[in-house]
């Protein structure tokens, strides 16, 4: 069986800052493996039994290697980096199409495309879904935990209080909801592993992707203005120096609250 | 620019401890806002004669930053890099006394803001196109403050390749009690054979320097360098602020490095420092090597049995019984290695293995994670037992001795039945020792420990303070490396440059009033 797990380099979060008018400062930062992948990167290699493969793939600029070496070294069999200039400025609708488009090509024999509930940069959620609707397969998301079973996978998802177990088709789309607080991190044995696992490049033209459908111009989203959330702080100043009139004075503001 | 100043009266003493623990009392806290206020604030306290504590971060864990009484001089509004040039032996940034060592590093990493000033012509632009640099001083706390780290010649991991903060300090601007101040570069003025002579402002200081030799060789924090024919830059840097005030400094830089991170797991304490051992007469390409014995690594298991994101790392490997933590540069040779630690029972499979700069910091936060926790402990012990702090070894040997003082740490550790946990910076030989206080005997026990670890570091050729300093809890160690007499003569170097005695009262040469 094959896994593909689609993964994201991400600002390293140690590294960044927000200066005084609002602006993301990332202080030379290089990125890292976003969490919410790293963890839909230890499930599927916990589902691998003996002649399967994990294999991840991610879309971005060249840097975005080192991440995907990072994967090889937890342990994945292979990496596909999706990198092209003119993918650049993609919106989600636009990423999920360059991705439908790669597992067209690259893992149309998937038993799992599998991604991370969102990523901590944009936070958006919406690519898993996007991706599974052009593929047109089922989607799982808030997947909590997943095992083989017969000719697929039965799942257990979990939503604001509600678990649920689903059977789960080959070929599907699936989403995990958590973060594996604890992490990965590689043994001297994965890094001399991954030293032998290329990374293979996909470019557009590998993809069959016209120049109109994706990046900048083939994203739907047009951003107008970004600002930093700050909202307004109303501060009073009251000095009480009787600890009754004070105990007063907070429950009337409390209740003024209701 | 005014050198007007707010005292606010302090009511609450509770926020005036640094890691040490150690309690501390002061009347009012002035937070200058620039070197001005510094001043004035040093000019009324000096002709009033109230002593004046001088606290940045309070990271120390000797009790230098905690007052004893009188004024506390609070540095936080000193912060910033304040230019950037370049000399014969590369770059340096002139920064504040209280920029933190992360800052430093966020700074440096961000290639400095455009409107960093030049020191020297075309400075920042030459650090940007052949950069990136690091300030390569490493204090395991990097919340620490530079003035702090210079005022104690602080040292860390790195200090195996890149030596002690004495190293990279190019230059210092001390100011005085009385508010004269001075630039003192490195090279500019040295002692003639035991006479110091040198001009700060209106004021000419001529006075004799100690008459021991600083002990060099080993890692070594304890007061300033002292030497026949010293530089006078050496006057400062170590001595916990006794003799003046740091409140700018010129550091120098080395070029950043893609580093490998690795954490090794060794079946035992035993295979652990045998394979260091090896790894230090094999290996030139270690940056730093760092000691995690198997009670160090127990103590992370107990507190992620509670917490499992308390470290955010997975489950130590089965079968880890003590480490190694060292970094590699990325293109170096690893095979020697491999064959080295293999040999002590540690295959590559058991290795942690970091080229990810978020995972590195993972790596080095569990490691910074062990006094953490022991800081942690015993500040909740404070309230049932106030009259105890934190007393972590800070001894160094040289090479010839590092298996004696081991044993000697085991041996007597064990004949009093105190609980430990040993972790730090093997390849200096100046691991650190941590009892686990359970009592007030075991406070007072393990003080009578520490001080025959002290004495027989110092037997041996070492230094009973290799980083830590001295500050307010271990002054006795003064007099145990370098004689009676040591104290009086320091003592006399202050009564020249700081006639009231205000500065740092109990710092090194005791007397807080």
């Amino acid at each position: 069986m094959r896994f593909l797990v689609a993964v994201k380099q991400v600002p390293d979060t140690g590294r960044m800052s927000i200066d005084a008018d609002g602006n993301l400062v990332r202080s030379g930062s290089t990125g890292m493996l976003d969490p919410y992948c790293e963890s839909a990167l230890l499930y599927a290699l916990s589902l691998r039994s003996e002649g399967d493969s994990v294999e991840v793939f991610t879309m971005g600029p060249p840097q975005a290697a080192t991440t995907l070496k990072r994967c090889l070294e937890i342990g994945a069999d292979a990496a596909y980096l999706i990198s092209d200039r003119a993918l650049a400025g993609s919106d989600t609708w636009a990423t999920s199409r360059a991705i439908e488009a790669f597992l067209s090509r690259y893992g149309c024999d998937a038993a799992l495309v599998i991604f991370g509930r969102q990523t901590i940069d944009g936070g958006t959620g919406q690519v898993p879904f996007q991706t599974a609707r052009l593929l047109d397969v089922q989607q799982f998301a808030y997947i909590d935990s997943i095992e083989k079973e017969g000719d697929g996978f039965v799942a257990v998802q979990s939503y604001e209080g509600l678990r649920r177990t689903v059977r789960v088709p080959m070929g599907s789309v699936v989403s995990f909801g958590g973060i594996d607080l604890r992490g990965a991190i590689p043994t001297l044995q994965g890094h001399l592993d991954a030293q032998n696992k290329e990374i293979i490049e996909v470019d557009r033209v590998k993809l069959g992707l016209g120049l109109y459908s994706v990046g900048a111009k083939g994203s739907p989203t047009k951003i107008v203005r970004t600002q930093p959330n700050a909202p307004e702080r109303k501060n009073r100043m009251v000095i009480i120096n009787n600890p009754a009139t004070a105990a007063d004075l907070l429950r009337q503001e409390m209740e003024g609250m209701r | 620019m005014s050198d007007m100043f707010f005292r606010h009266k302090i009511t609450d003493m509770s926020g005036l401890a640094d890691e040490s623990k150690l309690s501390g009392r002061a009347e009012n806290r002035i937070v200058p806002l620039d070197e001005n206020e510094l001043r004035g604030a040093l000019i009324y306290l000096n002709n009033r004669s109230i002593p004046a504590n001088i606290v940045a971060m309070r990271t120390g864990v000797c009790g230098g930053a905690v007052p004893q009484g009188g004024d506390v001089i609070e540095l936080t509004n000193l912060t910033g890099i304040t230019g950037v040039g370049k000399d014969e032996k590369g770059f340096y940034i002139r920064v504040r006394p209280c920029t933190t060592l992360d800052d430093i590093d966020a700074q440096l990493l961000a290639g400095l803001s455009d409107d960093t000033p030049e020191l020297s012509e075309g400075a920042l632009s030459e650090f940007r196109a052949t950069g990136p640099y690091f300030y390569p001083v490493d204090p395991t706390e990097t919340g620490s403050s530079i003035g702090g780290n210079i005022a104690t010649n602080a040292s860390g991991p790195l200090t195996y390749r890149y030596g002690p903060t004495r190293d990279w300090v190019r230059a210092v601007k001390i100011m005085f009690a009385d508010g004269g101040y001075t630039w003192i570069n490195r090279g500019a003025v040295h002692a003639d054979g035991r006479r110091m002579s040198f001009s700060a402002g209106r004021s000419f200081y001529s006075f004799n320097i100690p008459t021991y030799d600083s002990r060099t060789g080993v890692k070594n924090a304890a007061g300033p360098l002292i030497s026949e024919g010293m530089d006078l830059i050496d006057l400062f840097i170590g001595s916990e602020g006794i003799f003046g005030v740091i409140c700018e400094a010129e550091v120098r830089l080395a070029p950043r490095k893609r580093n490998l991170a690795l954490v090794a797991f060794f079946p035992s304490d035993a295979d652990t420092l045998a394979a260091a051992k090896d790894l230090k007469a094999g290996c030139d390409n270690l940056e730093f090597l760092e000691y995690m014995d198997g009670r160090s690594l127990d103590l992370l298991r107990r507190v992620t049995a509670d917490d499992p994101a308390f470290l955010g790392l997975p489950a130590f490997p089965e079968g880890a019984g003590s480490s190694l933590f060292f970094d590699v540069p990325a293109d170096s040779p690893l095979d020697g290695i491999i064959t080295i630690i293999g040999a002590h029972g540690c295959p590559p499979s058991m290795v942690w293995c970091a080229s990810e700069p978020s995972d590195a910091a993972r790596l080095r936060r569990m490691r910074h994670s062990i006094p953490r926790t022991i800081f942690e402990y015993v500040a909740s012990l404070k309230g049932d037992m106030p009259s105890i702090h934190k007393m972590g070894t800070d001894m160094s040997v040289p090479d010839e001795s590092a298996d004696e003082m081991m044993a000697f740490y085991a041996r007597r550790l064990q004949e009093e039945g105190l609980e430990y946990v040993m972790f730090g910076h093997i390849g200096n030989n100046h691991p650190h020792v941590e009892i686990i206080l359970k009592s007030v005997e075991d406070f007072e026990k393990s003080k009578r420990l520490y001080d025959e670890f002290a004495a027989k570091a110092v037997e041996l050729g070492g230094s009973p303070s290799a980083e830590h300093g001295i500050g307010k809890i271990k002054t006795h160690y003064i007099p145990m490396l370098y004689g009676d007499k040591a104290i009086g003569e320091l003592r006399r170097v202050k009564s020249v440059l700081d006639p009231n005695m205000i500065l740092c009262p109990g710092n090194i040469i005791g007397g807080a009033r």
